[in-house]
């Protein structure tokens, strides 16, 4: 992958496993959120291939890739902030009869709407943000505002998740919230998530594999405590960040 | 009495027009400067198809209305790939070719300028209910849209609004969104001009220029964004004004542009102190 005449990476190769947390480390800069943005076809990379369960990526545009499994969040909210925070998660759920213009007065597309939106309160439930509810989204704290956008990635009911910085800017006290949600999505759901993650603690806790980006190579990879113990990547980057 | 049914009629066509302007404009965020160009296209096919080959007018209306919608999702296809600024410069630029089409190359009766002596149904032909009429028609557009904009169709409208990468991210085309709802609210403009063409028995091009088109943002403007109130309260408080003040009885060379100042310097105070417009719930610096 190379930006002009910048090579951001190349000759690397990362494989999500369902039912497990794949967690990737590194550098502002090392290319973390350009390998999610690659895989869900925002850069179409210079060479190499990206495949969910067998299914060839390449060439699919960034709104077709829910349709193949796959469904990311973003490191900075994007969430919808005119609509209510229920309405936001509603907005992502897949094969709405209701969002079709011509279906829109058929029977069954309400009644899909309530059974919709209940499963919404219920998601919202689990991060306790169901007071938040019919809140618009844009003025909601900002911690709340990035849970609701992992909420949202969730909707989608993707079987592959792309989490970029999940915990970024949240308080220490709602990032316990993060980690339960993304063991119950793993755990309780089967779903392969790739998570792009600077706090090694909440890595510690969910993260099943690990890679080492720096620089656009991949330094070390593996086992999450084997990794983290590795003196090359304690070299590297963790000295920087983390105190081990 | 026979004035005001006309009033009330014209408020109940541009009614129509604000409903679907603010489709696009207040729930979609896609700035069209150019929405008199369907109206046009509405009135022109009404009327063509009307009184030259004398088609039944309420099945010219429809097909107005759907040769609009039509021309709409035509006139969009190029115009998606571009946005903003330049999406709003483009449309602008539509208004301009359509008006030129309706100048050079649409039909008119011989020693006119544009097309009169449309054959309206005898139920039609009197003021009461042509005003009865345009306004159910209204009420029934009024309520589709606000149907239109509560359903998930239209969340996803507000989504491609407010961030059309994160919708795209969601598995949800945003564009789809946009030529959706704008070939929608085409076709609705199409039937307010066919209805237009109705109430006025006369039509000719300098009906559809940009000031039409400018006409119709104040309306929602001052109504309010995203909002379907606001479509019918901005069209109803600003044509009642422009009217009302025909009554004050200033000489007539001053009221045209008395009424322009007026309008002009409300529309001023009002993006300053109140920028949503009356009962608007949206502006564009979100």
């Amino acid at each position: 992958m190379n930006f002009g005449g910048v090579v951001v990476f190349e000759d690397i190769s990362i494989e999500a496993p369902p039912s497990k947390v794949t967690a990737c480390i590194g550098p502002n800069g090392a290319g973390k959120t350009t390998i999610i943005n690659i895989v869900c076809g925002v850069f179409p990379p210079r060479s190499g291939e990206v495949y969910v369960d067998g299914v060839r990526m390449s060439g699919v545009r960034p709104f077709n890739t829910v349709r193949h499994g796959l469904c990311r969040s973003f490191q900075d909210v994007r969430i919808f902030p005119s609509l209510t925070a229920i309405e936001n998660v509603l907005v992502a759920m897949p094969n709405q009869k209701g969002e079709s213009l011509v279906a829109l007065f058929r029977p069954g597309a309400w009644a899909q709407e309530r059974a919709n939106r209940e499963r919404a309160r219920r998601l919202l439930q689990a991060l306790a943000l169901e007071t938040a509810a019919e809140r618009p989204a844009g003025e909601l704290p900002f911690g709340q505002q990035k849970l609701l956008s992992l909420l949202r990635a969730i909707a989608t009911g993707a079987r592959v998740l792309l989490l970029d910085e999940p915990a970024a800017g949240l308080e220490s006290d709602l990032i316990p919230r993060v980690v339960d949600l993304i063991r119950s999505l793993v755990k309780a759901e089967g779903r392969a998530t790739f998570l792009v993650e600077h706090n090694i603690d909440l890595v510690r806790q969910v993260a099943d594999q690990i890679c080492v980006l720096q620089a656009g190579r991949i330094i070390a990879s593996g086992d999450v405590r084997r990794v983290l113990d590795d003196q090359t990547v304690i070299r590297e980057y963790l000295g920087q960040v983390y105190n081990v | 009495m026979e004035h005001l049914l006309y009033i009330g009629t014209l408020i109940a066509v541009w009614t129509i027009v604000a409903l679907a302007a603010n489709l696009v404009i207040g729930y979609t965020g896609m700035m069209s400067m150019g929405q008199a160009a369907y109206l046009g296209v509405g009135a022109y096919a009404t009327a063509t198809l009307n009184i030259l080959l004398g088609v039944n007018f309420y099945l010219a209306l429809l097909i107005g209305s759907i040769t609009a919608a039509i021309v709409g999702a035509i006139t969009l296809l190029p115009l998606l790939r571009i946005g903003g600024f330049y999406f709003a410069l483009a449309t602008l630029g539509v208004n301009f070719v359509f008006f030129d089409i309706f100048h050079n190359l649409a039909p008119r009766v011989e020693g006119s300028e544009g097309l009169y002596g449309l054959q309206l149904p005898d139920f039609l032909a009197s003021s009461a209910p042509r005003f009865a009429t345009t306004v159910a028609v209204a009420i029934a557009c009024a309520l589709l849209c606000q149907g239109v904009v509560t359903s998930p169709f239209g969340r996803a409208l507000q989504a491609a609004r407010d961030r059309p990468d994160a919708l795209a991210a969601l598995g949800k085309d945003p564009r789809r969104y946009q030529l959706l709802i704008w070939t929608f609210a085409a076709g609705l403009t199409g039937l307010a001009g066919g209805l237009y063409a109705a109430t006025l028995f006369y039509i000719d091009p300098t009906l559809f220029t940009l000031d039409a088109s400018i006409l119709v943002l104040v309306y929602i403007g001052v109504g309010g964004l995203a909002s379907t109130t606001g479509s019918v309260l901005g069209v109803i408080l600003l044509i009642a004004f422009n009217e009302s003040l025909r009554y004050l009885g200033l000489p007539s060379q001053f009221v045209g542009p008395f009424q322009q100042a007026i309008y002009g310097l409300l529309l001023i105070l009002l993006m300053i102190f109140r920028r949503r417009g009356l009962v608007g719930k949206y502006d564009f610096t979100e």
